[in-house]
């Protein structure tokens, strides 16, 4: 039986806007198993990015366990979270974040910049771009790159480093159905090859490409 | 994250942004060129003291007239104390151990004219030690001798610059020229020294015999109606002989001038390296006030890097906030500010040693007075000022650099 790579228990997360309290989570329980593809729907403000930010380090819960391959993240120091997004976690944002003024290379090649004592950095980040169909746009800025192209090299930059697990918030929500296509194919591509991939969308078409759709209603999940 | 990879993304930050980087810098380079071209004019006033005084004779001792009351380099006495008797006395090595030379002078303003020519110049009163002292060589003629002090000859060395205005291209030697009126005849040219002192070349002065100066040119007499002289330079046989030399002479003259033993002294003995020592310690606060001056715009320099990295940090909220999801760690975010501060400094300072060394050059071919400051950079100006700005620059990056070191992920990368 495949193990759990992703445990959340009761996970809460509370902002505070001056007097206001937002519970953006309310309990949150969820498994995902290493290999799996499972898509996140609900509506606007439904807690969807809030969720996926925690499972990706990026932020921490108010409350609640979080076990990432059976280690308990609220233990790590921010060293360890750092490592953590470097090595075992690939993002994918809605819009790219990539480095204006670098090249789709320099771009691709960060995570391996943060990673230290990586051999062959520019093959790995040469393949990677190769990978994704970008081969040739290597030495392009962001600015000189479509929106779809934009996305690949962001794919590319999140697998470099090999991670296991890559998340994508709404990866397909600022593109044209043509580049969507695309992109969910790649994201179809990586988990045959055995990435655990979890995707935002508000696109039912999109979710259902994965194999578990998980559905946020108000901070909790309804199915 | 390697130092090479800070390095190259500290320098492509940098270069992404020239013209506000080059205006960053261009605080720096201003300082740094600030602090060595001044402290180098500094350190040439000093040098140029410094060789001036060790121009004249060596183990020289200056007694000087003064009023009892406090200052060291105060006010000269209004009052002459020192007369020739008291040269006379100090010339005596039963009184003064180890004395080899003697030279009162005395010295006042003065017109002198040939023809139609006229200047207005310094003119000494000396005996023939005084060349020896000051170490004057002739050009042309002879010097003041023994016989021309005692018969109160109207005789006249000329300076270089004196000679020349004068004469122009005729021999002086045997002319005969007038010093307030007066016939005298010149006898010798001195050597040009070429120097300045203070503004005053030492080739503008005339020489007479000093009984001549009394008699015939400038009455000065003491309270007790004696001839006075400005001053009696005592040469001694060795440096180590200076200490007790003072003291003797303190002795010689406190009983001349009949002081009681709790009279303050009414002159003032001082050795050559005390004045050399004083000047330098004068010229070195000078220096260091300068540097101090410029200082000030380097750390105006150091402000502008604080300014313009914090902009930075802000307008790059979004760009740390991607490095960090990328994996970067504090300290790798902290370093590459870092690094973009120190190399703005660094760079700054190296434009600005150049910078230094140019303004340094250009102000040493400068005349003033005759003389132009030499100007030197010396190794530890550009070391200090290389390290300031640097040390600057660091503290200067390191506010902001902490502020984007501890920017959370997720907040910076929705900023803006
Ligand atoms: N940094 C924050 N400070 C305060 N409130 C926040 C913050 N981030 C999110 N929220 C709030 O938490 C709730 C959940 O936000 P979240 O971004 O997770 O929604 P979402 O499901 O991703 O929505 P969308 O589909 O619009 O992206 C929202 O009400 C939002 O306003
Ligand atoms: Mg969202």
């Amino acid at each position: 039986m495949p193990k759990d790579m992703i445990e959340l228990e009761n996970i809460t997360k509370v902002y505070r806007m001056g007097k206001v309290e937002i519970n953006a989570l309310r309990g949150v329980t969820l498994s995902i198993t290493a290999g799996e593809m499972v898509s996140i729907i609900g509506a606007s403000g439904s807690g969807k990015s809030t969720m996926l930010n925690i499972i990706g380090c990026l932020d921490k819960p108010t409350s609640g366990k979080y076990l990432f391959d059976g280690v308990d993240v609220s233990q790590l120091n921010d060293n360890q979270l750092a490592e953590m997004r470097n090595k075992k976690i690939g993002f994918v944002f809605q819009d790219f974040n990539l480095l204006p003024r670098a090249t789709a290379l320099a771009n691709v090649e960060l995570p391996l910049i943060y990673s230290g004592g990586v051999h062959h950095r520019r093959e790995r980040t040469a393949e990677a771009l190769e990978w994704v169909g970008l081969g040739g746009r290597a030495n392009h800025k962001p600015t000189e790159l479509s929106g779809g192209e934009q996305q690949r090299v962001a794919i590319a930059r999140a697998l470099v480093n090999n991670p296991a697990l890559i998340l994508a918030d709404e990866p397909t929500g600022n593109l044209d159905t043509h580049s969507s296509a695309e992109i969910m194919s790649i994201f179809r591509q990586l988990h045959q090859e055995g990435k655990t991939i979890i995707l935002i969308t508000h696109e039912t078409d999109i979710a259902a490409q994965a194999q578990r759709t998980i559905r946020l209603s108000d901070g909790r999940i309804t199915s | 994250m390697k130092f090479r990879d800070s390095l190259v993304s500290a320098i492509k930050s940098l270069a992404s942004n020239k013209l506000r980087s080059t205006l960053t810098m261009l605080g720096i380079i201003i300082g740094v060129t600030a602090v060595i071209g001044l402290m180098s004019i500094g350190r040439g006033a000093q040098a140029m003291i410094t060789s001036t005084f060790e121009d004249l004779g060596t183990n020289v001792i200056y007694v000087l007239p003064s009023i009892p009351g406090p200052g060291l380099m105060g006010p000269p006495s209004v009052e002459p104390t020192l007369t020739m008797d008291d040269a006379k006395a100090l010339a005596n090595p039963d009184h003064v151990r180890s004395v080899v030379a003697v030279a009162p002078s005395c010295d006042n303003y003065g017109e002198v004219s040939f023809g139609g020519e006229s200047v207005v110049t310094i003119i000494n009163g000396v005996t023939p030690d005084c060349q020896w002292l000051l170490n004057y060589s002739l050009a042309s003629g002879q010097f003041i001798s023994e016989r021309n002090v005692s018969r109160r000859d109207s005789v006249a060395v000329l300076g270089d610059k004196v000679a020349t205005d004068l004469f122009d291209l005729e021999d002086p030697i045997g002319q005969k020229i007038k010093i307030k009126g007066r016939r005298f005849t010149v006898i010798g040219v001195l050597e040009a020294k070429g120097g300045a002192f203070m503004g005053v070349s030492e080739d503008e002065l005339l020489m007479v015999p000093i009984t001549t100066f009394h008699t015939r040119l400038f009455t000065q007499q003491t309270a007790s109606g004696e001839d006075a002289v400005d001053s009696i330079m005592v040469q001694v046989a060795s440096a180590k002989a200076i200490d007790e030399a003072i003291y003797d002479i303190e002795d010689v003259l406190r009983q001349r001038h009949r002081l009681a033993a709790d009279d303050e002294d009414d002159f003032r003995a001082i050795s050559q390296e005390e004045i050399v020592g004083m000047l330098e310690q004068i010229t070195g606060v000078f220096t260091i006030f300068l540097g101090a001056i410029a200082g000030i715009s380097l750390l105006v320099g150091g402000i502008g890097i604080m300014n313009i990295m914090l902009v930075s940090v802000t307008e790059r909220t979004r760009e740390i906030g991607v490095r960090k999801a990328l994996g970067a760690k504090r300290r790798d975010i902290l370093g590459q500010f870092l690094l973009e501060a120190a190399m703005i400094s660094l760079v700054g300072s190296a434009i600005g040693v150049i910078g230094g060394f140019i303004v340094s050059h250009l102000i040493s071919r400068i005349n003033i007075g005759g003389e132009a400051i030499p100007a030197v950079v010396s190794p530890d100006i550009v070391i200090l000022a290389i390290s300031v700005s640097i040390f600057i620059g660091l503290v200067s990056g390191i506010y902001p650099a902490l502020r984007a070191a501890r920017l959370n992920p997720i907040d910076a990368l929705h900023y803006g």
